[in-house]
This record gives C-alpha cells, sequence and structure tokens, in this order.
C-alpha cells in the first residue's frame, strides 16, 4: 500500500535529494579564510565612519590598499609593539592591529566606535592567517 | 521639593557650560590606546616617544586619505 501512495519525485531537485546529499558535502568543516582584498573589503564595511582599510605584511609590505600610506603605517605599526594601537587626533582616527603574519590599518573619522573596528580587525586578521594555514 | 534660588540656577547653569567646555575639549584631544590581546587597553602618556611616534603617523594617515580622496574626486586617482 506505502508503494502506491508513495509520491514520485517529479522534480530533478527532488531525485537528487533522494538520491543523497553525501557528494555536495564538504569533508571539512568550512573555515571563514579570507584573501587580503576580501579583507579590505570587510574593514571597510566595519563602521560607517570608515574612509580607508590597508592590509599589510607584517614587516609592513602593502598587499592591498593605497600605496601612497604604506610609509604612514609602517611607521604607525612600528611606533609600538602591542597587538593593537588606536590614535585618535583632531582629524580622525586610526585603528592598527597585527597578527602572526599580517597586519591592518582602518583610518576613520572621529566618532568610530573602537569596540566594532578592533573587533572586526582582529576577526579580519584571524580570517587572513587561516587562509595562509 | 525644594524651590531652586536664582543662586542655584546660575550655579548649575554655570555648570552645564564648564561641562560642555570639558566634553568639547575632550573631543578634540589627542589620544593613543594601546591594545593587549586579551582586549585590555591603556592609554599612552601624551608625552611618550611611542605615543606622539604613534600620532604622527596616525596624522599622516588621515592627511594622505584626505589627499587620496582629493585627487579621487578630481578624477585624478594615482593609486
Amino acid at each position: 500500500m506505502n508503494a502506491v501512495i508513495r509520491a514520485a519525485a517529479t522534480v530533478s531537485s527532488q531525485a537528487t535529494f533522494e538520491n543523497g546529499t553525501a557528494p555536495y558535502s564538504r569533508p571539512e568543516a568550512m573555515t571563514s579564510a579570507l584573501t587580503p582584498a576580501d579583507a579590505r573589503a570587510r574593514l571597510r564595511e566595519v563602521a560607517p565612519q570608515v574612509r580607508e582599510a590597508l592590509v599589510l605584511t607584517r614587516r609592513g609590505r602593502v598587499l592591498v590598499g593605497p600605496r601612497a600610506l604604506a610609509p604612514a603605517a609602517k611607521d604607525l605599526l612600528r611606533a609600538t609593539r602591542a597587538p593593537a594601537v588606536e590614535a585618535v587626533t583632531g582629524g580622525g582616527v586610526v585603528f592598527a592591529a597585527r597578527s602572526q603574519r599580517h597586519a591592518a590599518v582602518v583610518v576613520a573619522r572621529r566618532g568610530a566606535l573602537p569596540g566594532p573596528v578592533l573587533f572586526g580587525l582582529r576577526r579580519v586578521l584571524q580570517g587572513l592567517e587561516a587562509a595562509r594555514e | 521639593m525644594r524651590r531652586r534660588t536664582r543662586l542655584a540656577s546660575l550655579g548649575a547653569a554655570v555648570g552645564d557650560l564648564a561641562a560642555s567646555v570639558r566634553r568639547a575639549r575632550d573631543a578634540r584631544a589627542e589620544v593613543v590606546r594601546i591594545y593587549h590581546a586579551s582586549g585590555h587597553g591603556r592609554t599612552l602618556d601624551p608625552a611618550s616617544k611611542e605615543a606622539k611616534a604613534a600620532l604622527e603617523a596616525a596624522m599622516r594617515l588621515i592627511d594622505g586619505v584626505a589627499d587620496l580622496r582629493k585627487l579621487h574626486e578630481n578624477g585624478a586617482d594615482g593609486r
């Protein structure tokens, strides 16, 4: 009786589902690995006050972002050994953070909340590190 | 409820004004904060070598971004 009332697959997606979805599943979990370009795009969206973002190597070579800003970004990273820094000036605020292999700099207007920007910097650096593994 | 005297009202107004001036001054202040891996931050002494170097670099970055925007607006983006 069951065989009689069992619905037959009428569309290809239903037929595919009935054949099993194993070939479409990844063997390992997805990572949040990022390319430098993705990382920069994410940083530019981390707060509405963000005006520019750069992704660099830990030594200060610009991977993505305006190369004209490279010397100043390098100097900011050299100014302190801390993993992250926030410099507030009359004209705006600059955040910088570094990981084992990368560094990132965000230039924003005044009023950018440090919490979300620093969280975004940390996440992006984690994503860049994951991409290298 | 006790009614405010004229002197108390004047005192409150002066207090509000002083707070506004203080907030405006704080908003213009130049500050460098460093954050440790744990997320804890501390403000650097503005007279320290570290803070001065960070502020100088930050100002160059902010000016650089402004210059790039101007170039971009003028259609001569050199990126």
